[in-house]
C-alpha cells in the first residue's frame, strides 16, 4: 500500500456515518415543483435536480471522484420511501448502541422541516394501505420480516460494460431513436414515450453531474501545486470524457463505472447495488494502459482509490433494520474470476489485483466475491486464499458448478448462466438482465414451528397469527403436515405483502437510471419496476433452518418415536423456557443428533425442511409475473428475531439466537470440525435454494497459517464445491482478539469480520451480534 | 478385534500433510511429566468430568453400580472403585455430556468408515489418516489390522510414535505407513528415564533403525522448558536427527492446554508448571537446527 492509499484508508476508517439532509431537502422541493408529472418523469426530474444541486467535493489524494452526500460517509435521506421512522428516531440516531449516525443540529432542523410534508405521500404508506391486518399482525410478531417496506429496493447488478464500452452518448442516440418511433396515438406507445423521456433526462443529468466534477477539479487545480495540480487536471479531463464517451484508460473506466454506480445509489437508496463482474468489464482498459507502458503499481493505486470510494457509501436504516443489517453494510458485491460464455476461465490481471487491493486495504467494502470452477487457475485460488487469511471475511466463494445449473433451471440460457455474478450476499444474478427482487424479506422458520406446536398461536405474544391445526397429532408425519400448513399460510401473507410493496414502488418510484442499464427495459419501453427486465424473480429467504431441522428431529424422536414426552409436555416446557426442565433440555441438546456433524439422520431432516420451504414458496407468482425463487440465507436477521421467539424443541432457550448465515449449523452444535460441517451442508438441496445458500465457517488463524494453511484452505474449498455446495466464506479471527475488541474497541477500529453475506467493522456491531460471532463454532487446529 | 480409541478428530491439519483425521489410540508406555493428553496414558477406558457442563442432576452417581461417584461436597470419582463398565453406565446417564467415558471400543472397520467420510478432503490436500495416541504400537495387533484396511482403501497414512517399543513392532508397520512423526525428546539417557520413563537405547535406537530401513520420517521435538530447551541439548538432538539422515524437523512448543485434564480425570497429580518458549527463544532454537541443514518448522 502506498502513502496515498494509507492516508485515504486512515481517513475513511476515522469517519463515522453522518446524516446529510441535502437530498431530503432537494427531493422535497422537486416533488413540489414536478408534482403534476407522471411518476417516471417526476423521478427523472428529481434525480436530475439532485445531481445538479447537491454539494460536490474532491478530497485530497483522491483520483476517483464523486460523492454521495455533502460529507464523506454522509448518509442521504430518502423521504419518498418512508418518513415515519426517521421522524420517530431523529433524536436517537446518535444514541444507538450500534450503527450510530452523527446528526448535526442544522441537518436535524432541515429534516424536521421537510419530513412532515411527506406524511401520506410515501411508498410505505401506499403499500400498507393494501396490506391486510392479519399480515400486519404476523409481521408485528415477526413471523416474517418485510425488509423493503421503508426504503428503496436496490439489489441489482447492471450493464456497467455498456456504459464503459460505449458511453452515454451512444445510449442517448438509442433512446432518441426509440422515442422517435413511438406513436403516442397508440396508448402503449404513450407510456413508452414517457419512459424514454425519463431515461433521456437521467442520462443527460449524469453527464452534467460529471461535468460539475470536471469544473471543480479545474478550479482546484488552479489553486494547487504540482504534482497534485496535474492529477486534478487529469481528473478534469476524465470527467469531461466519461461517462459521456467510451472509456479508454483504466482511470476513465473506473471513473465512468463510479459515476453510474454512485448515481444508482442516489436514485434508489440501494443497498446491494452490486458491481458484478468488475474484472471482466475493466480489463480492456487495463490492458490498454499496459500497452501504453503504465505501471501495474499505478493501476493498483487507482483501484485502491476506488475501493475507498466504495467504503464511503452509506445508507440510513431504521433501528430494526440496523439490527438486521448490523454495522453499516452496503453489500456492493464485486465478483472476480469464473468462466466466459464458452466455459473457458477468464481470470485476468484485474481479478488478481482486486484480491490484492482488498487484502491490503482491509476495508469492509466492496464485498469481494470469487467464482470457483474446475478450470480456476491456482494463482486465482491462492490470491483468494490470501484475502481469506487477511481475516476480513472475504472473499465469498461461489461455485460455478452449482450455480450455473441453478440459473439454467430458472430459465437462463447456458451463456447467460455462465456469465452470472452475485448480488448483495449470495444471490445468483445475470447482470443487466434481471430484476430479482432480492429484498423480499425473511421467513422466521422457528416462529412458524411455534405456530404448528401451539395450534396457530404465537406463544410469545399470545396472539393467534397462524391457522388452527389442532393440538393432537397421530404421528410425526401428521405434525409435519401441520407445520407445512402454517408455513404455507405465513407464505400467503408474506407474498401478499411483497406484491403490495412492489405495487407501490412501481406506481410511485420507477427507477429510470437502473432501467437504462437492464436489458429489455429500453426494448420494451418499460421501467424495471414495472416488469421491463428480461428475467423477473421474487426472492424470499429463510432464517433459522438449522434450529428448525434440529427441533423437528427432537419432536420426531422424543415425542413420536419413543414417546418419552407428549406434545402437551413439550408445549409446557417450551412455554416456561425449559425452566425447571434443564435435564430434559440437555437431553434434547445432546441425546438427539444435530445438523452440522455429518450425521445423515439430522442432515436429512434439515434438508427436507429447507427443500419444502423452497418448494412451498415457489407456488406463487409475484409482481412483474415473477416466479418466486427462495434462498437459504439469513444475513443477520437471525439476530433480529431473537426477542420474538420462545424456546424451541432443539434445546434452544428463548435468549439464544437462531442459527446464523443460512445453512450454517446452530451455534456451537457442530462439534466435529469444518469438514463434517461442510459435508452436512453439502447434503442440503442446493439446487432448490435458487436464491443462494450461505455458509459461514470460522477459523482460528493458526489453522490457516503458512504455505500449508493456504493449501489447506484451497483444498477445503475445492472439496466442498466438488460436493455441489453453492457458497462458503471464512472468518479467520481469533476469539481472544474479538473479546479484546469488545473491551477495547478503540484499538480495533479496522477489524473487519464477516457477519453473514457481508463484512463489517466489528466494533460497529451490536453486542448481541458480537457475542454471536464469538460463539459461532471456531474451528481451531487439532 | 476391538481397539481402545480415546478420540477421533477430523480436520487435523498439524500432524502430517494436508487435511487429516487423527485417530488417538489409548495407552502409552511413557509417562512424560508434561503430557497434554493424560487421559491417553492408561490402556483402559476412564471417566472424565467437565464441571462447566455439569447441571448437577446427580444421575451419574445414582446409576453407578459400584458407588464410585460422589457429588458432594465436591464432585469426585474414586478410580479404584470404578469398573469402567462396558456399557458406560455413568456417561450414558449424563444428559449434558459433562461426564464422558474416555476410551471407546472400535473395530477397524468402524474407524475406517469414519475416516473415509472426509475422503473428498484428503484427495484435494494429500491428507489422510494420522495414527496418534498414546502410543498406537501398544495395541499392535489392532493397529496392524487397521493399517491393512487403510492400505486397502488407499488412504495416506501417518503415525505419531514415541518409539518406546520393540523394533520388531515398528518394523511390522513399515509397509503400511507413509510418514512417521517420531518424537525425539532428549539425548541423555538418565534425563530421559527420569522425566519420561523411557529407555534411550530403545527410543533412539528405533529411530535410527527406522531411518536406516528407509522410513519416511519427520522428527518432532517437544520444546519442554527445564528439560530439553537449553541450547546444547537442542544441538545434541539436532545432531542425532541429522546423523540419522532425517531432514525434516518440527518444533512443538510447550503449552498448558492439557493441565485441566489432570483434574477432570481425577488423576491426583499435576504436571510441573513451565513457561512456554517465547517466539524469539523458539527462533533461536530453530536457527541452531538450521545450521545443521535441517528443514525446521514450528508444528
Amino acid at each position: 500500500m502506498n502513502d496515498r492509499l494509507r492516508r485515504l484508508r486512515q481517513k475513511n476508517l476515522a469517519q463515522t456515518p453522518e446524516i446529510c439532509s441535502e437530498r431530503a431537502r432537494i427531493v422535497t422541493e422537486a416533488y413540489e415543483q414536478f408534482q403534476d408529472l407522471p411518476a417516471a418523469l417526476l423521478r427523472a426530474r428529481t434525480l436530475e435536480k439532485i445531481l445538479r444541486e447537491m454539494s460536490i467535493w474532491i478530497a485530497d489524494d483522491e483520483l476517483i471522484v464523486g460523492n454521495q452526500a455533502s460529507m464523506a460517509k454522509g448518509t442521504p435521506v430518502f423521504p419518498e420511501f418512508s418518513v415515519d421512522w426517521i421522524m420517530r428516531e431523529l433524536d436517537q440516531f446518535e444514541m444507538r448502541r450500534s450503527s450510530k449516525y452523527k446528526l448535526s443540529a442544522e441537518n436535524k432542523a432541515v429534516l424536521k422541516e421537510v419530513l412532515p410534508k411527506w406524511k401520506g405521500r410515501t411508498v410505505k404508506e401506499r403499500a400498507l394501505s393494501v396490506i391486510p391486518d392479519e399480515a400486519k399482525e404476523a409481521m408485528a410478531c415477526q413471523a416474517f420480516l418485510l425488509s423493503p417496506l421503508s426504503c428503496g429496493l436496490g439489489h441489482i447488478s447492471v450493464q456497467y460494460e455498456k456504459l464503459i464500452d460505449r458511453g452515454l452518448e451512444y445510449l442517448i442516440d438509442e433512446l432518441t431513436e426509440k422515442k422517435a418511433h413511438c406513436r403516442p396515438e397508440n396508448a402503449a406507445d404513450l407510456e413508452r414515450g414517457i419512459f424514454y423521456d425519463s431515461c433521456l433526462i437521467v442520462c443527460n443529468a449524469l453527464i452534467a453531474f460529471a461535468e460539475r466534477f470536471a469544473a471543480l477539479a479545474e478550479q482546484k487545480a488552479a489553486a494547487s501545486e504540482e504534482p497534485r495540480r496535474a492529477e486534478l487536471l487529469e481528473i478534469a479531463r476524465v470527467c469531461r470524457k466519461v461517462p459521456r464517451q467510451r472509456a479508454e484508460t483504466f482511470q476513465e473506466a473506473l471513473q465512468s463505472f463510479w459515476f453510474l454506480h454512485l448515481c444508482l445509489q442516489i436514485e434508489s437508496n440501494g443497498h446491494s447495488m452490486s458491481p458484478g463482474r468488475f474484472d471482466q468489464y475493466t480489463i480492456r482498459s487495463y490492458n490498454a494502459d499496459m500497452e501504453r507502458g503504465i505501471s501495474p503499481q499505478r493501476e493498483e493505486e487507482l483501484l485502491g482509490c476506488l475501493w475507498v470510494k466504495f467504503a464511503e457509501i452509506s445508507k440510513l436504516r431504521d433501528y430494526t433494520g440496523s439490527l438486521a443489517f448490523g454495522g453499516y453494510p452496503m453489500f456492493q458485491n464485486l465478483i472476480v474470476g469464473g468462466m466466459d460464455a464458452d466455459g473457458r476461465d477468464v481470470t485476468n490481471a484485474v481479478s488478481l489485483l482486486c484480491c490484492k487491493v482488498t487484502a491490503e486495504l482491509k476495508l469492509s467494502q466492496p464485498s469481494l466475491s470469487m467464482r470457483w470452477h474446475k478450470g480456476t487457475p491456482e494463482s486465482m485460488k491462492r490470491s483468494a486464499a490470501e484475502v481469506a487469511r487477511a481475516g476480513i471475511g472475504m472473499p465469498a466463494y461461489f461455485n460455478d458448478e452449482a450455480i450455473i445449473p441453478i440459473l439454467r433451471n430458472i430459465g437462463c440460457s447456458l451463456e447467460e448462466a455462465r456469465n452470472y455474478c452475485e448480488v448483495g450476499c449470495v444471490e445468483p444474478h445475470v447482470a443487466g438482465k434481471m430484476e430479482g427482487m432480492y429484498s423480499t424479506g425473511f421467513t422466521n422458520l422457528c416462529k412458524v414451528l411455534e405456530l404448528a406446536i401451539f395450534n396457530g398461536e404465537d406463544p410469545v405474544s399470545g396472539k393467534k397469527i397462524g391457522i388452527p391445526v389442532g393440538e393432537a397429532f397421530e404421528d410425526f408425519h401428521d405434525f409435519y403436515n401441520a407445520y407445512r400448513k402454517e408455513q404455507r399460510y405465513i407464505m400467503d401473507l408474506h407474498a401478499f405483502c411483497v406484491n403490495a410493496v412492489e405495487y407501490a414502488h412501481s406506481a410511485m418510484c420507477p427507477t429510470p437510471l437502473v432501467s437504462c442499464f437492464v436489458e429489455d427495459c429500453i426494448e420494451r419501453g418499460k421501467d424495471i419496476r414495472c416488469g421491463g427486465a428480461h428475467y423477473n424473480y421474487t426472492s424470499p429467504n429463510a432464517v433459522g433452518l438449522a434450529n428448525l431441522g434440529d427441533s423437528m428431529l427432537v419432536i420426531k424422536k422424543k415425542v413420536f418415536e419413543n414417546h418419552k414426552y407428549s406434545m402437551e409436555e413439550m408445549r409446557k416446557m417450551l412455554r416456561c423456557n425449559f425452566h425447571g426442565y434443564e435435564t430434559v433440555r440437555q437431553e434434547f441438546l445432546h441425546n438427539v443428533p444435530k445438523y452440522g456433524n455429518d450425521d445423515d439422520e439430522a442432515d436429512l431432516m434439515t434438508r427436507i425442511c429447507g427443500e419444502d420451504y423452497c418448494r412451498d414458496f415457489k407456488r406463487y407468482t409475484g409482481y412483474r409475473s415473477a416466479s418466486f425463487q427462495p434462498g437459504l440465507q439469513s444475513i443477520s436477521a437471525h439476530a433480529l428475531f431473537v426477542g420474538s421467539l420462545g424456546a424451541t424443541p432443539d434445546g434452544r432457550t428463548k435468549e439464544m439466537l437462531v442459527s446464523d448465515g443460512g445453512v450454517s449449523p446452530a451455534q456451537g452444535r457442530d462439534v466435529c470440525g469444518p469438514t463434517a460441517e461442510m459435508l452436512s451442508v453439502a447434503k442440503l438441496n442446493h439446487f432448490e435454494a435458487t436464491n443462494g445458500a450461505l455458509l459461514n465457517v470460522k477459523f482460528h488463524p493458526s489453522t490457516v497459517q503458512g504455505e500449508k494453511g493456504l493449501q489447506n484452505l484451497c483444498a477445503l474449498t475445492d472439496a466442498f464445491f466438488n460436493l455441489g455446495a453453492q457458497h462458503v466464506q471464512y472468518n479467520v479471527v481469533d476469539s481472544e482478539v474479538l473479546r479484546d475488541a469488545q473491551k477495547h474497541p478503540e484499538k480495533y477500529s479496522d477489524l473487519v469480520v464477516r457477519v453473514a453475506g457481508f463484512s463489517v467493522l466489528f466494533t460497529t456491531l451490536d453486542v448481541v451480534l458480537q457475542n454471536d460471532i464469538i460463539e459461532r463454532t471456531q474451528h481451531a487446529c487439532c | 478385534m476391538n481397539g481402545i480409541i480415546f478420540d477421533i478428530q477430523r480436520f487435523s491439519v498439524h500432524d502430517g500433510e494436508g487435511i487429516r483425521t487423527n485417530v488417538f489410540f489409548k495407552g502409552c508406555p511413557l509417562h512424560c511429566d508434561w503430557c497434554s493428553n493424560p487421559e491417553s496414558q492408561s490402556t483402559h477406558p476412564q471417566p472424565m468430568y467437565d464441571a462447566q457442563k455439569c447441571i448437577h442432576c446427580g444421575r451419574c452417581a445414582l446409576d453407578c453400580p459400584s458407588g464410585a461417584i460422589q457429588t458432594s461436597p465436591a464432585y469426585q470419582i474414586d478410580l479404584s472403585k470404578c469398573l469402567t463398565c462396558r456399557d458406560l453406565t455413568c456417561a450414558a446417564a449424563c444428559c449434558s455430556t459433562a461426564l464422558t467415558m474416555v476410551g471407546k471400543r472400535y473395530t477397524a472397520d468402524e474407524i475406517v468408515r469414519i475416516v473415509k467420510r472426509d475422503a473428498v478432503f484428503y484427495g484435494h490436500s494429500q491428507g489422510g489418516i494420522t495414527i496418534s495416541g498414546g502410543e498406537a504400537v501398544v495395541q499392535i495387533d489392532f493397529l496392524m489390522e487397521l493399517l491393512q484396511k487403510c492400505r486397502e482403501e488407499g488412504l495416506n497414512t501417518a503415525m505419531e510414535t514415541c518409539s518406546a517399543c520393540g523394533w520388531e513392532q515398528i518394523r511390522r508397520t513399515m509397509p503400511y505407513i507413509d510418514t512417521y512423526l517420531c518424537d525425539v525428546k532428549h539425548t541423555n539417557a538418565q534425563k530421559l528415564k527420569a522425566e519420561t520413563g523411557g529407555d534411550a537405547k530403545i527410543l533412539l535406537g528405533n529411530i535410527r533403525k527406522l531411518a536406516e530401513n528407509g522410513g519416511n520420517i519427520i522428527a518432532r521435538i517437544p520444546m519442554i522448558p527445564g528439560f530439553n530447551t537449553d541450547l546444547d541439548e537442542v544441538l545434541a538432538i539436532g545432531q542425532l536427527i541429522a546423523g540419522c539422515g532425517i531432514r525434516k524437523v518440527e518444533l512443538l512448543n510447550f503449552h498448558r492446554l492439557g493441565v485441566p485434564k489432570y483434574g477432570k480425570c481425577f488423576l491426583n497429580r499435576a504436571p510441573k508448571d513451565r513457561t512456554p518458549l517465547t517466539a524469539q527463544e523458539l527462533e533461536g532454537r530453530m536457527e541452531i537446527l538450521r545450521q545443521l541443514s535441517l528443514d525446521v518448522t514450528v508444528g
